[in-house]
């Protein structure tokens, strides 16, 4: 495959993500146009713009929750959009994804929905009882633990969405407009949960269209608009680390 | 791991209690339906084994035969080959036996000039396995008929025909009926399951995004399924039995049938089948409404 002029750190090996001009259309409409970019291991990428620029559409192509019109995705050294659909758990269990509406299962526990990906992942009862205990206790809900979302503020239950997408220690963690609705104090909470996991290494993607989020960080910075890379601002100071091919 | 999904199990059928409630009763009373026809069938079917187990024959002598004769008659129809028993009934026995059925009416005999009824021997016919009782009475009667001196041989060859073609026809009938019952049972548990994965679609799609296995999101709507069908197909027997113990404890055997016939309930491996039968209509209903929840996903 050519490789094509990407955004980010040049000749990129070792990438943990790679787009290669990736397109995405809803009918006529262009939510993506042409995106290429390479992603390092470790590296904490934001990318912003007004509503409608595509920041969410690229962060759910990333774990194929949508399809890419054209061309190609590399997530961990595999083309994500020729993975078997019975097969995308594999990726999947290595991407934590918080999402902007939290997509907490209403029926179940916040100690049950922060759980979840690690009954799916075969874990055992007892590493999984003290492993969300842990996460309950940083994001400060080992109280809440037996309540029902439905029951929790809005920033109570995006931390509950940050536990559960933090329990398998991901490699990547992507999240979508993780503040918004939430006030500056639940904001700031968030947020420190998300960069914990970014000083330990975990490459963290975020979509967002609050500017106040990424000032004074050491992160690369991906603007959008109308679907296409408009600017990147790069700070030096990110270092690439080896992607471990597990 | 199975306690996990088998705990996910019983929350849903928690969370959706009257959908599965309805389910359950709907695939009981097919599965109530289908074991009562079946149960009537085999009882039926065991009673006309017994008729065409042991066919009696009555073999009517001519008037001009006297006893003497009378037993040379008898010695032939024990010598032939399907007959088990003879037994002579002189014509005063069949009178007075026809005055007792008579009861307070029995005064009309006492006016004939002479008892008008015949000797008689009384024949039991035992067809081997395999062959056509209908068949096999029939051509032994024709045997007898040709012996010298009988008049009249009388089986109930009519009746044989009928009570066979009956049980030919229920047997057909019961199939079909049951398979209906059947289909209408997967139809049910398919669409129940399919408005539990409709109530489940959000939690369905939040699992599949964190990395669960299609097994792995799949196994608790087995386990339910297979739970429902089992259940409900194993009270619907529970009630049958129940109602059969009732029945059968006022059971008498009556004229038409063999004096040691009791009623009995279906067979233990009858019973395993129909619960088998349930759950795997259970887990057939759910692999169709997975299947059509994964088409829409693809569409």
């Amino acid at each position: 495959m050519e490789p094509i002029p990407a955004s980010g750190p040049e000749g990129a090996t070792g990438a943990i993500i790679r787009l290669f001009a990736v397109t995405k259309a809803y009918g006529k409409e262009n939510a993506l146009s042409g995106i290429s970019l390479s992603i390092l291991p470790g590296e904490l990428v934001f990318f912003t713009g007004p509503s409608g620029a595509g920041k969410s559409t690229l962060l759910r192509l990333l774990y194929r929750a949508e399809e890419a019109s054209s061309g190609q995705i590399l997530v961990m050294n595999r083309n994500i959009s020729r993975v078997p659909r019975n097969r995308l758990w594999e990726i999947r269990r290595r991407i934590g994804v918080v999402f902007q509406d939290f997509s907490l299962i209403p029926t179940r526990t916040v100690f049950d929905n922060v759980a979840l990906p690690l009954f799916a992942a075969g874990r055992d009862r007892e590493f999984i009882r003290k492993k969300v205990s842990v996460l309950l206790r940083n994001a400060g809900l080992e109280k809440r633990a037996k309540s029902y979302p439905q029951s929790l503020s809005g920033g109570e239950q995006q931390r509950v969405a940050v536990a559960r997408a933090i329990c398998t220690d991901p490699d990547i963690i992507l999240a979508d407009e993780p503040t918004a609705s939430l006030d500056p104090e639940a904001a700031g909470q968030v947020m420190e949960a998300i960069l914990s996991q970014h000083r330990k290494g975990a490459t963290v993607l975020i979509a967002t269209h609050d500017r106040r989020l990424y000032e004074g960080l050491d992160a690369r910075v991906e603007h959008l608009t109308r679907g296409s890379i408009q600017e990147t601002e790069q700070n030096p100071s990110q270092e690439a680390r080896p992607f471990p091919d597990r | 791991m199975f306690l996990f999904h088998l705990r996910r199990a019983f929350e849903d059928f928690k969370d959706n209690a009257l959908l599965h409630l309805l389910a359950a009763s709907t695939v009981m009373l097919a599965f109530l339906l289908a074991g009562g026809f079946t149960l009537v069938y085999a009882n039926a079917w065991r009673m006309a084994a017994g008729w065409r187990e042991n066919v009696q024959v009555m073999v009517y002598l001519q008037d001009s035969v006297h006893r003497q004769q009378a037993s040379a008659i008898g010695s032939a129809l024990s010598a032939m080959p399907l007959v088990d028993r003879v037994r002579f009934v002189p014509r005063e026995e069949a009178l007075a036996f026809l005055r007792e059925r008579l009861g307070s009416r029995a005064s009309v005999l006492s006016d004939l000039p002479k008892n008008p009824l015949p000797d008689a021997f009384s024949a039991i016919i035992q067809p081997p396995a395999g062959v056509s009782a209908e068949k096999a009475v029939a051509e032994a009667a024709l045997a007898m008929s040709r012996i010298p001196g009988v008049a009249e041989v009388e089986y109930g060859a009519a009746f044989l025909k009928t009570a066979g073609r009956f049980l030919d026809f229920s047997a057909v009938l019961g199939v079909a009926l049951s398979a209906l019952l059947l289909l209408a049972a997967l139809a049910i548990c398919a669409n129940t399951m399919r408005l539990v994965l409709y109530n489940r679609r959000r939690e369905l799609a939040v699992m599949e995004l964190v990395g669960a296995t299609e097994s792995f999101i799949r196994a608790p709507f087995y386990i339910q399924a297979v739970l429902l069908g089992a259940i409900s197909s194993g009270a619907a027997l529970a009630l049958l039995y129940g109602a059969f113990a009732g029945l059968a404890a006022g059971f008498s055997a009556g004229p038409l049938l063999p004096a040691d016939f009791k009623p009995a309930f279906l067979p233990w491996w009858a019973v395993s089948f129909s619960i088998l039968l349930g759950a795997a209509t259970g887990l057939a209903g759910t692999a169709i409404a997975l299947r059509h929840l994964a088409r829409l996903e693809q569409s």
